[in-house]
């Protein structure tokens, strides 16, 4: 995130968990908190930056999972209200196209334009589409629902949407993500400028979140080498069970290597810029909030990707009532457990900075 | 960093710093083995079983070149990383909370440790004596093997697990003392040719099980080397 983005903001350094007390810290340094009883109450909000405006970097922001059912919604709702409440502009993106559902985490009748109507240029502007959504500084877009427009888009139209979506004027803009690893969901993932992947304690979604990060990754590099013929092998790598025995981004390496040592060298700087953080949802014991730490030990002995934890949200019943009154979550619970791990986040963004340039150059050698 | 995991250097593979403390390799490997155990969910979703396998043997490998001090040194020294300062190894070793290096049996302070286990055992203080803070856990300077080498004998694999079930001991807590791993342990009881380190770890590894079981130490490592040495040539 550009560091722009947090001026203005006192002590960043001393961590959330302070506030929230409790003696697990997790990978990002935030506690997760399974119990509200004990916790102190609420801190007050980060105040805004001083300069604002469209032309930020960095505050695109995707929130994806590979599997459904995982809690990418909910999060992206919650992380929008909690964001909004620090005072940020905030438009949340229902991006799940096909599948959008956003509305309904936010309490909000399907809205009347959506971004159907500005696909298929039924509205002019983009920001046509955006709806209110009763909270202050909360835009929402909704997703489209017409499934033969929204999910066969090219990539020129999916490159379009996005840049029109990063024309939008607020502070920060956060994608919902639909499941699956197919190029229309991974394409959104890496458009943004940071990705937030959410998985939850369970087989199904650990092994979807590792397919989701190998298949993002080397669509990152497919995409960063444009014309080379080294992008053949990459293609050839997508498919899982490939002839030409690449199993893990480091037979891929090796194998454009041996074809062109110069796209070799630059693949592997485009390999440090991948850098999707993990959301560890629904943790029920406090071993769960270790997942996020493993999985990305895992990813960097075996994928050679670093990625980082930014938080555990621990299971609450709470997330339940409110989805089924229709309540936005983080209105209603914002001092339950969940209510309180996904706040966390929500600073751990607003804190977040990019990784400076000499230290990432400094990992390349 | 974009290198396999064969091709970084065992610093890398746990992820630690090269002046990092033995503390620090502990806790590091102590991660790394959960995470990439059998039953881990997190690495058996994305790895195959031959490719958890090598990554958890090469963990191992890691640990157990940089744990104990010697062979670290030499390891060191291969990398050409230029020496730890004395003090600061000193003072990890000093905070580490079980011991690396356990003192000799023969050791006259671990005779009086003996003794007193034993009348510990009985309920009989010497009276007037001011009473002794029991042992938190059953420590490697109380075991003395009942079984010893002969003069001309040589210390085979068997020997040291015969050894160790005369101590009642399972590899486990041998693993724990000594801070090896229960695989290797296991190789080295086995004499598995195809799976001992090479000859200086061990060295070290033969070290401390036989200081760990109460045998002559010295005599067990150069004899089980020697062993060693004499199978692979006729291998």
């Amino acid at each position: 995130m550009d560091s722009e983005l947090k001026e203005g903001v006192d002590a960043p350094d001393n961590g959330s968990s302070l506030w929230f007390g409790g003696p697990e810290i997790s990978a990002a340094g935030a506690a997760v908190v399974l119990d509200a009883s004990i916790a102190p109450p609420l801190p007050a909000p980060i105040p805004a930056p001083a300069s604002r405006g469209a032309r930020r970097k960095g505050r695109i922001i995707a929130v994806g999972g590979g599997k459904g059912g995982v809690g990418k919604s909910l999060v992206t709702s919650s992380l929008g209200i909690s964001l909004a409440r620090h005072g940020r502009k905030v438009v949340v993106v229902d991006a799940d196209l096909g599948g959008a559902n956003l509305h309904t985490c936010l309490g909000l009748n399907s809205p009347e334009r959506t971004l159907s109507d500005f696909i298929n240029r039924r509205v002019a502007r983009i920001e046509d589409v955006i709806a209110e959504t009763g909270v202050a500084n909360l835009g929402l877009i909704s997703g489209a629902h017409d499934h033969l427009t929204a999910s066969n888009m090219k990539y020129f139209q999916k490159t379009r949407l996005l840049s029109r979506i990063s024309q939008v004027d607020a502070d920060i803009i956060l994608l919902d993500i639909g499941a699956g690893i197919s190029f229309n969901i991974v394409d959104f993932f890496l458009l943004a400028e940071q990705g937030i992947l959410v998985v939850i304690p369970e087989p199904s979604s650990i092994e979807n979140a590792y397919r989701f990060l190998k298949m993002s990754f080397y669509r990152h590099l497919w995409r960063s080498l444009k014309a080379s013929p080294a992008r053949k092998v990459v293609e050839e790598a997508m498919d899982q069970k490939n002839q030409v025995g690449i199993r893990t981004p480091f037979d891929l390496l090796e194998a454009v290597e041996r074809i062109d040592a110069a796209s070799g060298r630059f693949l592997k700087e485009k390999a440090l810029e991948f850098r999707p953080r993990l959301l560890v949802n629904q943790v029920r014991y406090p071993e769960d909030e270790r997942l996020g730490h493993s999985m990305s030990a895992v990813c960097r002995k075996h994928l050679g990707i670093d990625i980082d934890s930014i938080g555990a949200v621990g299971f609450d019943e709470s997330v339940w009532r409110a989805n089924r009154k229709k309540r936005p979550f983080m209105l209603d619970f914002p001092d339950s457990a969940a209510g309180r791990s996904l706040e966390q986040v929500a600073r751990a963004i607003l804190y977040a900075k990019a990784p400076p340039a000499a230290a990432k150059e400094a990992r390349a050698s | 960093m974009f290198r396999r995991l064969s091709e970084q250097d065992f610093y890398q593979v746990l992820e630690v710093g090269y002046d990092a403390s033995p503390e620090e390799i502990q806790s590091a490997y102590e991660d790394a083995r959960e995470i990439f155990s059998r039953e881990a969910l997190v690495s058996v979703s994305i790895l195959s079983e031959p490719e958890r396998r090598r990554t958890y043997e090469r963990i191992a490998e890691a640990y157990q070149t940089l744990i104990a001090e010697e062979s670290r040194r030499l390891y060191d020294e291969s990398l050409g990383i230029p020496r730890r300062s004395p003090s600061r190894s000193r003072v990890a070793v000093e905070r580490h909370e079980t011991p690396l290096v356990l003192s000799s049996p023969l050791n006259p302070l671990d005779t009086e440790a003996l003794s007193q286990a034993s009348s510990e055992a009985e309920g009989a203080l010497p009276s007037g004596a001011p009473t002794p803070p029991p042992p938190e856990k059953p420590s490697a300077e109380l075991w003395r093997s009942p079984l010893q080498l002969g003069l001309t004998e040589e210390a085979t694999g068997e020997f040291l697990r015969l050894a160790r079930e005369a101590l009642g001991l399972d590899l486990a807590t041998i693993s724990e003392e000594t801070k090896i791993g229960c695989s290797m342990l296991e190789y080295i009881e086995a004499e598995r040719l195809d799976r001992l380190p090479a000859p200086i770890y061990l060295k070290n590894f033969t070290l401390q099980i036989a200081r760990c079981l109460g045998l002559d130490e010295e005599k067990v490592a150069r004899t089980y080397l020697s062993r060693i040495r004499r199978l692979q040539s006729h291998a």
